[in-house]
């Protein structure tokens, strides 16, 4: 039996340190997004999904391989360093350590940081596009209970 | 474009400038704009577009005063050459313009088309939001 589980999440360190983690898969993008919310990526409000996405996916680097390449003698494990360094719940951790695609960006790095305020909208369906985006990024996974 | 940290008490006021080879209802400008019927955003896109349509009643917000005649040199100034080049040359061709000014305070999406800047245009349409105030 299957069920659905977001594979996108924030983590907040403080005001200015919010890092966007998501599990960086073939066939998503910005023009997939657009699909899925049934939006012509070619119009006005297009490229405002457009940039909202890229916002969060741009230039993003995968964890694992920051963690192999910077973190690796600091920490020992990768456990360690999602637990430590990122400050990932057990929950969350149990996630990202099952697949070395995961990719993180800290969103205030982006050039177009702005269109964050999008998120700002509570009247826009499922509460804001930010449950959008968990729903784009949901998949199914086999319910062990 | 201004990027804004923290919070901000006050609203702010754009002005935008369609310029439409057809004349346009909120259905039509909703379609133009992106939001298809089926669209879980198309509600508020519809909202949207029928507030801007409302807008563009009531006049151009230039230097704190609503003026009803857009003229060329207010285009040059609030939104540059190119626009007041297409708001002449589409003139000409009797395309329909629409200009107003929108709200933070309007709620919904008119607030972030508020405080967006953009310019989108197409074969049939143009929109210039690059005047936020924000």
């Amino acid at each position: 039996m299957a069920n659905k589980k977001t594979f996108c999440f924030y983590v907040s360190k403080d005001y200015m340190n919010t890092y966007f983690i998501y599990e960086k898969l073939r066939g998503m993008s910005s023009k997939h997004f657009c699909k899925f919310l049934k939006i012509n990526p070619k119009t006005y409000f297009g490229s405002v999904v457009r940039r909202y996405y890229d916002y969060h996916t741009r230039q993003s680097i995968s964890i694992y391989k920051v963690f192999k390449k910077y973190y690796r003698k600091e920490f020992n494990t990768y456990e360690n360093y999602l637990e430590q360094h990122l400050h990932l719940s057990a929950e969350k951790r149990d996630i990202v350590i099952n697949s070395k695609k995961f990719h993180i960006k800290r969103l205030q790095d982006d050039k177009d940081y702005y269109i964050h305020n999008f998120e700002y909208d509570d009247e826009l369906p499922f509460g804001n596009p930010t449950e959008l985006l968990y729903r784009f990024f949901e998949k199914d996974v086999t319910n062990e209970n | 474009m201004k990027i804004r940290t923290g919070f901000v008490t006050n609203s702010s006021s754009t002005n935008f400038l369609i310029l439409s080879k057809y004349e346009l209802s909120p259905e039509s400008l909703c379609k133009k704009m992106g939001f298809a019927e089926g669209s879980v955003f198309y509600s508020q896109g519809l909202e949207l577009c029928e507030r801007l349509l409302d807008a563009s009643c009531r006049g151009y917000l230039y230097h704190g005063i609503e003026v009803d005649n857009l003229t060329e040199e207010i285009v040059k100034k609030e939104f540059g050459d190119d626009s007041a080049a297409e708001f002449v040359k589409r003139k000409k061709q009797e395309w329909y313009v629409y200009y107003g000014y929108t709200s933070s305070d309007g709620g919904g999406l008119i607030s972030f088309f508020t405080t967006d800047s953009y310019l989108y245009k197409d074969k049939d349409i143009y929109i210039d939001g690059r005047d936020s105030t924000w």
